[in-house]
């Protein structure tokens, strides 16, 4: 989506409608392809209703921030009323509304267990025939596909079926733009603006009409938020403009140290830098761009090899042929991509830094390697390069002249230390 | 200029750390409450809980009850305790039987392996909007064991090895809202292996130059105070604490495994973790919850393996049950007799169990047998367990729980379990936890019915 700069609201308009014959060649079905429920024997029967509900809680969640999960199986009251008051006043029927925007989307494997659907709009419409398998029982309820955030309802205009009208006003709702601008700024800051940005509370965001006490405006900086979707908007919902925005920000550009006394409350009005850890595949790979020893890593199911594990379409690509770069990058938190990745640390992490064989190898002289071409060079350009090529920028004076103290000892050895140490710093692992 | 004396250089001196414990708490403690009308036991420093991933078949394992496909081999004899015992899967077993108690009136909550095992590491059911915040047994077993810590410590208390992570057995849960003092310590053994804790000879000279190095070269660890984000904090954490064990003379006493206490062991995956989980132990190196996994229990096809009989000679390479009972049988009957042996039995429950039973009567046209939450067993030993019997009883086919054999009268749930764990180490299994993000408490273990009708309790029925 970045690289072909498609606009996000023409992106997620095609994800949500798309129908394919086979998915494997049509890329946006699989959206819906992927939050099917299948009963049965758990291969090539799908249950509708089930796969309806999935598309409704998952297209809110994603689209608009609203996180419908807990309302699916009980109304908001006497749940929710301490987490959302928005939240607290829906029904369970609202979610198979919102779901039955996709009553006839059929979803189906082509072959048994191989992984390639069928997605069309062949299906009846959302019934309370059927059983749930994830849920509690449904009961009767009025079904007219409607929006759950203004309540607009059906009107089978010519032409557009239930899922392009579905589509249409998702994207065309302020909060479709609010929860794309709002989950950038978190991938970038750390944080949302609303955090977490999946856990927008409709009724706590509007500064003109605040909510009862104790309840507070959810956002941070609510003009910030909406300003920042309004230019969204006006240029032409593109992904590309609003990142070169953030990061341009005085606040992206803020040190994450913060010389004064911090408080907890502080965290979200941006007055430091989020620190993150890096993922596990951009550890990995950026241990290996550090110190410019690579290997390839083959793909399950194609004829070719890739120099980053970032490239691998399924974390078992190279689990039978680097068992125990997949050992370590399960402990980096690599999931098979079904599961969201943790970028939590853990001792298990700081240990390997400092003591795998993966990083003992790769920090050694080697042929080809970063070190063996900057041996070749004056020790003033040898450390001048291993810090750009580690933590992105050069050595202080005090920096360079340990450096070089390490380094005049014994080249080759101190080198090696050196580069050891720049991989085990804390500001190699976490961007900060 | 450098700061001179920074907190890492406090450790390298050795000089007492403030807290004690290999990892040190980052936060305040959470607000707390417990409606404490119960005793813990106390009866235990250490748990290890021998995880079997997959779900055994109860019928041929701990509560043997022989069907017409049960194989010749399988070698039914009933043992001196008057347990009918399957000799052709766990010979050795018989052995600790004395020791253990078995629990047959066992039930789980859930059929798919993800949704058990989240019940089985945390005690509660999942539910998509608290699963991430929801911290597992042995993170919870961290937390409160953060005051005991000494700082003769090198482990953290929750270690887990080997857990068979992906889409089918999910996850292992870690730990949630807790902060990072909490979380596990995590290595897998199985192919390739993944142990950065133990320095080979020939380089321990120079990584202990690379670490004096690394302390005064590392500006980014030195700045102090609240200003320091949350993130740097923990990562210094957990490097100082990775560098505590790696540094540690009692490390190498835990990871160089000796090759006749491997055979003993069975010399696998599972075999040599047990084996570190016994090291552990005898070192008292501050390990309190040891999550020891095995992959490979779910068994829907092949269940009594390949009738291939030229592989005989070990019978762990015929597959389905005699593989994995076979690691089994060598891994836990060695573990119990050392842990005898050395009198730390008495301190240290140990577990055994998976997410749930197998289904009973015929197998499925693959040979094998599906989920089956009704009926799972468990076995236990030490920590002031009363061995030698069998608590409970199912059908002749073993899928039915006929007697329950305790003071609920009811399955023994997976909550019951996590109370009993909590227990013996002297943690009140009611308290609430405050201070989530969706606001809500973590209670320990609740009650599984909202009015208290089906309350949680320990198994008390397994000390008396």
């Amino acid at each position: 989506m970045l690289e072909l700069n498609v606009p996000y609201d023409e992106f997620v308009r095609e994800m949500i409608t798309s129908s394919a014959v086979s998915t494997w060649t049509t890329g946006p079905a699989n959206f819906v392809a992927r939050h099917r429920v299948m009963s049965g024997d758990g291969y090539s029967e799908m249950n509708h209703e089930d796969t309806a509900d999935e598309l409704a809680i998952w297209t809110t969640r994603l689209f608009l921030g609203v996180d419908m999960e807990c309302v699916s199986c009980h109304d908001g009251k006497g749940h929710l009323e301490k987490v959302s008051l928005w939240l607290a006043k829906r029904k369970r029927a609202e979610v198979w509304r919102q779901a039955a925007w996709f009553g006839k989307t059929y979803v189906a494997p082509v072959y048994g267990r191989i992984p390639e659907f069928r997605v069309n709009d062949s299906e009846k419409g959302y019934s309370l025939k059927t059983k749930s398998v994830t849920r509690l029982p449904r009961y009767p309820a009025d079904l007219t596909p409607t929006f759950v955030l203004d309540g607009t309802r059906y009107d089978a205009r010519p032409g557009e079926s239930e899922r392009e009208q579905y589509a249409r006003l998702l994207t065309s709702h302020s909060q479709f733009a609010r929860a794309i601008v709002n989950l950038m700024w978190a991938e970038l800051m750390g944080r949302g603006i609303v955090d977490p940005p999946f856990g927008f509370d409709m009724d706590r965001q509007d500064p003109a009409s605040p909510p009862p006490a104790p309840w507070t405006i959810q956002p941070s900086h609510p003009e910030l938020l909406n300003a920042l979707a309004e230019d969204f908007r006006k240029h032409n919902h593109d992904l590309r403009h609003l990142m070169r925005t953030i990061v341009m920000s005085n606040a992206y550009q803020l040190s994450s140290y913060f010389p004064g006394e911090w408080k907890a409350t502080y965290d979200a009005y941006f007055a430091r830098h989020n620190t993150r850890r890096m993922s596990a595949e951009e550890f990995w790979d950026a241990v290996q761009d550090s110190t410019g020893v690579y290997d390839s890593y083959k793909v399950k199911d194609l004829d070719r090899k890739f120099k980053y594990v970032m490239e691998a379409s399924f974390n078992q690509d190279f689990a039978g042929s680097h068992p125990q770069l997949f050992n370590l990058l399960q402990d980096w938190g690599q999931t098979d991509r079904e599961d969201p990745p943790t970028k939590r640390a853990s001792m298990v992490q700081a240990a390997s830094l400092l003591n795998h064989d993966l990083i003992q190898n790769r920090v050694k002289v080697t042929k080809g390697g970063r070190l063996e071409k900057l041996l070749a060079k004056g020790d003033d350009e040898l450390v001048s390069e291993l810090f750009l090529a580690t933590i992105s920028r050069p050595p202080s004076a005090e920096e360079k002249a340990k450096s070089m103290q390490l380094v005049s000892r014994n080249r080759e050895r101190g080198a090696e230390d050196l580069l050891w140490a720049l991989l085990n710093r804390a500001d190699f692992i976490l961007v900060q | 200029m450098f700061p001179t004396l920074t907190r890492r250089k406090l450790w390298q001196y050795g000089a007492v750390s403030v807290t004690g414990g290999l990892l040190a708490p980052l936060e305040r403690r959470l607000n707390a409450a417990a409606s404490s009308k119960v005793q813990p036991r106390g009866s235990a420093d250490c748990v290890i809980f021998l995880n079997l991933v997959g779900g055994p078949s109860q019928m041929d394992t701990f509560d043997y009850k022989p069907y017409k496909f049960t194989p010749e081999d399988l070698d039914a004899r009933t043992h001196k305790l008057g347990i009918l015992w399957p000799h052709g899967l766990l010979p050795k077993t018989t052995g600790i039987l004395e020791d253990a108690a078995i629990i047959r009136s066992m039930a789980a909550w859930e059929t798919l392996h993800n949704l058990g095992q989240f019940y089985l590491q945390v005690g509660h059911a999942f539910n998509a909007a608290r699963a991430k915040e929801m911290p597992s047994i042995g993170s919870i077993i961290a937390y409160e064991m953060a005051s005991k810590a000494r700082p003769s410590d090198f482990l953290p208390p929750f270690v887990s090895m080997n857990f068979p992570a992906g889409a089918v057995n999910g996850t292992l849960i870690r730990e949630g809202y807790l902060d990072s003092s909490a979380a596990p310590l995590t290595f897998d053994i199985r192919k390739g292996g993944n142990m950065p804790f133990l320095l080979k000879d020939d380089y321990r000279e120079r990584f202990h130059q690379r670490l004096d190095f690394l302390h005064s070269f590392d500006t980014s660890r030195q700045q102090q105070g609240s200003g320091v984000s949350k993130m740097v904090r923990e990562w210094d954490s957990f490097s100082t604490a990775a560098e505590k064990m790696i540094r540690s003379p009692q490390v190498a006493g835990i990871f160089n495994l000796g090759e006749a206490d491997r055979k003993r062991y069975g010399a696998s995956a599972f075999g040599d973790a047990c084996l570190i989980a016994r090291n552990m132990v005898s070192a008292d190196g501050g390990a309190r919850f040891i999550l020891v996994n095995q992959g490979g229990w779910d068994h829907h096809g092949d269940i009594y393996g390949k009738t291939d009989k030229s592989t005989m000679e070990d019978r762990r390479a015929r597959g389905g049950l005699y593989s994995n009972c076979g690691d089994l049988d060598l891994a836990l009957s060695s573990l119990a007799a050392d842990l005898k042996g050395t009198n730390k039995l008495e301190r240290t429950l140990v577990c055994v169990m998976g997410e749930f039973g197998r289904t009973p009567g015929n197998l499925t046209d693959i040979k094998g047998r599906d989920h089956w939450p009704g009926v799972r067993c468990g076995m236990f030993l030490g920590g002031g367990v009363k061995g030698g019997r069998v608590i409970g009883a199912t059908d002749d086919q073993g899928g039915k729980i006929t007697k329950f054999d305790w003071h609920k009268n009811r399955p023994v749930y997976p909550e019951d379990v996590t109370a009993t764990i909590y227990s013996v180490l002297g943690i009140d299994w009611t308290k609430r936890l405050g201070g989530s993000p969706s606001g809500r408490e973590f209670i320990y273990v609740e009650d599984m019915s909202p009015t208290g009708f089906i309350g949680s309790t320990e198994i008390k029925e397994l000390f008396t």
